[in-house]
């Protein structure tokens, strides 16, 4: 094979008399191996499997331009026990660290954990698939998907055939995760910007670990493959039938649910147990089965659990309440354990038979189970005989008593104090005790329940408790329709949406991605869809944000997912899946360099990277950005060459990408000259304050250095026309992006040109037609 | 423990030094003294505090800019960081943000960084303590007298 014999060549070329042959042999046949197993698809780019330096070159380029904005959220380390150290205003730990390399430190560590739990999470998969399917079961994303896995394609230089295949990409994340995560260890690295790449190389491999999971659930339980059509699932604490028994999976890992599901099939019980979920394993079981049931987002846990619907709560993996055990038992329900990675103190009782489980769960109120198999028959069977037991059985505290407990409240304001938002909770309670609900209404349209006020409130009051009543009793129309997770964009939509996306006519695509930590409840994420699919944009979205999505309705009652076609086109709403999911929308990306523009993947991930961050108008919008997953996976994107904007709890993450909104340069491919540009996209990662801000951040993050004048027209128009409706104000650093007359959207040509003067704006002399920052 | 110096949101704090409760007269002395002090103006204030706010920079001649209407907060300090403003006043700003942005030019800057809004925020250098919203309008007024 050709491939072989250049590698054996250059291999041969590089070994000195030094080596030994031993050696030299195994690097050989490594090579050979590989060579053998993939046929001749692309010729091999420059950095397969790159190690934790290999992209260090183009990270740099992107910290050149982007330099870290550190904001520490402590000023001392307390790692190791040298210290605490004191790192505030430039003091240095007891090891030399000092206080940027430790902000960054921290952000690779964060990053470590989100893309160990996604790896972690691929890995039980992957694992537990091959034991079910085997090693050759085949990927198979039917005829309109041929380019099954760009982030892997890019990254491995691989095209994985198989779920055996899907394995070794894991060795590979497993592998850069452990020298990732060592580089954090005292003594180790101690530079910021190293730590960055280091960061960005932990999001890559997030990225990567993501789309096996992803890949490996859509073929093992046929999920829909990039179906724009997939069926609307019932979304809302409504949509509960009561009268049933009900299950409740809380976490990521569609494993035990998928097994509740296949239990009911088989035993025709569909519709006698009401299965639902809570954060990505409700969208992933959706995947599996238009039957089970969305509760919402992580934001509605607490109150979902205490309002005391469900009869069995099985919890798997991630972005679960740790006191989890605690809250469900007070509800007399049953928990069901199933994953190594929470144990919550349980009895494995694993090795029983199925019958065993029962009759122990029964008496004993809660346990482990790994086999996961053994899940769908117990947690069937228990909830049948729970929910007769639980019958009259009330949790949640009646209106009256809800009045009763708020006239014990003393005004103290310690629960506005501690809630991370600083709701009106002392407020709430004050109109309570008069019998008016009106604070706890408001307070339940934005409240995640995280409990924080409950814990604080000398009182004890039970504020979560309370204001899930009054939500309960006020809000009875708590049923939405959410499109069920189509998984990846097919190759025929990004022909059609390569050209306009490009070169601006398409004004961009938002991605609505991550958690619940939203400042102001879930509406917002579904009003920012709203604009911009009104707008023309391309809205992705996926987990607990395409559940807030859903939240919303129009005057008619009618979801964004009801009024909006499912396609990857302009003014299309399209709910990717679960958090695993995201790793669809970067490929969407990616899948406009490789099939609109012909750049190759296979190992060549800075050309794609780069040819993203010039060319294609995309933005990630995390509004409730919250976990270090989210962290991983909002750094990975970024290594991309994709912007993100986070709500304003993202400055806890410590860490934002801030370019000086001053000129940028790039190369000319055309020409071969070095340009200064316009400042597009101005940052990798920011924040946005409030709602507004962030609608008018996105037109803004969406323009790139590709833009024809007449996209980068239509982009101008909307953030102009989005500034105006949301300040009453022209953008007062318009200046910066209009770079000749006919950047200048006609309906607006006045009064633009009215402000570039007042400005004292100069047009560009030149920009470039085909910009590279790779030079 | 005295609730008015210490965070209000008490989990803001960023540990080693808190900033100092300051007061009226001695926010007076610090603006007068600044040789370029700055205002960062929030959207949060009620219309009576905004009032207030805005005799208060007719008064000084203070330079202000509005966030995030005119610019991103974290833009704000990055820029402030690199400037030549000594004196940073914050109002209006939420509270959470405020707190974690300002850590940025209490550890990156010697910019002067003092919040004159109704609660105490740990990470600028001074601030006032906790106020209830008649103190706060009281503390306003101290900052026009005389
Ligand atoms: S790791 Fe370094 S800075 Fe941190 S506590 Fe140890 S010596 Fe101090
Ligand atoms: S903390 Fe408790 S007692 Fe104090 S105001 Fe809040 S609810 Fe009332
Ligand atoms: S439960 Fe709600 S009100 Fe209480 S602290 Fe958390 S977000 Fe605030």
């Amino acid at each position: 094979m050709v491939m072989g014999n250049n590698i054996e060549m250059d291999v041969k070329k590089l070994l000195t008399p030094l080596v030994k042959m031993k050696n030299a042999n195994i690097s050989m046949s490594v090579k050979f191996g590989e060579a053998e197993e993939e046929e001749d698809w692309e010729p091999m780019g420059p950095t397969p499997k790159p190690k934790v330096p290999t992209l260090r070159h183009w990270d740099f380029k992107l910290l050149e331009r982007y330099p870290p904005f550190y904001m520490p959220i402590c000023d001392l380390c307390c790692l190791c026990t040298f210290g605490k150290c004191d790192l505030s205003r430039g003091k240095k730990g007891a090891c030399g660290l000092n206080i940027k390399a430790q902000q960054a430190r921290i952000v690779l560590i964060a990053c470590c954990i989100g893309t160990a739990c996604h790896t972690g999470h691929s890995r039980h998969l992957v694992h537990h698939l091959i034991e079910k399917l085997g090693k050759d079961y085949p990927i198979n994303l039917g005829n309109e998907i041929e380019v099954e896995a760009p982030i892997t394609r890019t990254v491995m230089g691989i095209r994985p055939k198989t779920l055996g295949d899907l394995e070794k990409i894991l060795d590979y994340c497993e592998e850069q995760i452990t020298h990732l995560l060592s580089a954090a260890h005292t003594g180790q690295e101690g530079d910021y910007l190293d730590f960055e790449s280091k960061a960005f190389h932990a999001g890559m491999i997030d990225d990567l670990a993501r789309e096996v999971g992803d890949i490996a659930q859509i073929v093992a339980y046929n999920m829909p493959k990039g179906d724009e059509d997939a069926p609307l699932i019932e979304l809302g604490f409504g949509c509960i039938d009561k009268s049933k028994p009900v299950i409740l999976c809380i976490g990521h890992n569609v494993v035990p649910g998928s097994y509740i599901l296949e239990y009911l099939e088989e035993n025709n019980m569909e519709d006698d147990v009401e299965v639902c979920g809570i954060c990505c394993t409700a969208i992933d079981i959706s995947r599996v089965s238009d039957k089970a049931k969305i509760v919402g987002p992580l934001s509605r846990q607490l109150m979902f659990v205490r309002s005391g619907v469900a009869d069995v709560v099985v919890v798997d993996e991630q972005c679960i309440r740790t006191d989890i055990l605690e809250e469900v038992l007070k509800t007399g329900a049953v928990l069901i354990a199933t994953n190594e990675k929470m144990c919550l103190g349980l009895e494995d009782v694993s090795h029983l038979s199925e019958d065993e489980i029962i009759g122990y769960l029964l008496r004993n109120r809660a346990a482990l189970i790994l086999d996961e198999e053994k899940v769908g028959k117990v947690a069937v069977e228990v909830a049948k005989i729970v929910a007769k037991e639980r019958k009259d059985r009330k949790t949640l505290p009646d209106l009256n008593e809800v009045v009763e407990l708020a006239k014990q409240c003393t005004e103290c304001g310690w629960c506005n104090r501690n809630c991370p938002n600083a709701f009106k909770v002392k407020e709430a309670m004050t109109l309570a005790k008069q019998g008016n609900f009106d604070g706890f209404v408001d307070l339940y349209k934005k409240c995640y329940s995280c409990g924080r006020c409950e814990t604080i409130c000398p009182r004890n009051l039970p504020i979560v408790s309370m204001t899930t009543k009054v939500g309960e009793a006020y809000y009875k129309d708590l049923k939405f329709k959410i499109r069920a997770g189509r998984g990846p964009i097919k190759d025929v939509e990004i022909r059609s949406v390569g050209a306009p996306i490009v070169f601006g006519d398409i004004p961009g695509v938002v991605a609505l991605v991550g958690c619940s930590n939203h400042p102001n409840g879930e509406e917002e994420v579904a009003l920012i869809a709203k604009e911009f699919l009104e707008r023309k944009y391309i809205v992705v979205t996926s987990g607990c944000a395409a559940m807030s999505i859903a939240m919303w309705k129009d005057k008619d009652g009618k979801t964004l997912y009801e009024k909006y076609p499912g396609e990857f086109r302009a003014g299309g709403l399209v709910n990717c899946g679960s958090c695993l999911s995201n790793c669809h929308i970067t490929g969407a990306a990616i899948k406009i360099a490789n099939i609109f523009a012909k750049v190759p993947l296979r190992g060549n991930y800075a050309e794609v990277a780069d040819y993203i961050l010039n060319k294609v108008g995309a933005v990630g919008v995390a509004w409730g950005a919250m976990s270090q997953k989210a962290a991983a996976i909002a750094t990975g994107v970024n290594r991309w060459g994709i912007p993100v904007i986070v709500g304003p709890h993202g400055a806890k993450y410590r860490r934002l990408y801030l370019s000086n909104g001053e000129k940028f340069k790039v190369k000319d491919k055309k020409t071969g000259e070095i340009l200064e540009i316009d400042p597009v996209p101005e940052h990798l990662i920011v924040t946005a304050e409030n709602v507004k801000e962030c609608i008018c951040m996105i037109p803004k993050l969406c323009m790139r250095p590709n833009d024809n004048p007449k996209g980068r027209a239509n982009k101008i128009y909307h953030y102009v026309d989005l500034y105006e409706k949301y300040f009453g104000k022209m953008p007062p650093d318009l200046e910066k992006f209009v770079r000749t007359e006919k950047d200048i959207p006609f309906m607006m040509k006045d009064k633009i040109m009215a402000y570039l003067e007042e400005k004292g704006w100069k047009p560009l002399e030149k920009y470039p037609q085909d910009p590279t920052i790779l030079y | 423990m005295d609730e008015r110096f210490i965070a209000y949101i008490p989990t803001a704090g960023s540990n080693v030094a808190h900033a100092e409760i300051t007061s009226p007269t001695l926010v007076k002395m610090m603006i007068r003294r600044a040789k370029k002090p700055i205002l960062i103006l929030g959207e949060n204030l009620e219309n009576d505090e905004k009032e207030l706010i805005n005799k208060l920079i007719e008064r000084y001649n203070l330079k202000v800019i509005k966030t995030p209407e005119e610019m991103n907060l974290m833009a704000i300090m990055k820029y402030l960081a690199n400037s030549d403003y000594d004196l940073a006043l914050f109002t209006g700003i939420t509270y959470y943000y405020l707190a974690q942005a300002a850590t940025h030019l209490k550890q990156f800057s010697n910019v002067i960084t003092v919040s004159i809004d109704k609660y105490y925020q740990p990470n600028t250098i001074y601030s006032f303590p906790n106020l209830s919203e008649d103190e706060y309008l009281d503390y306003l007024k101290k900052l026009l007298e005389g």
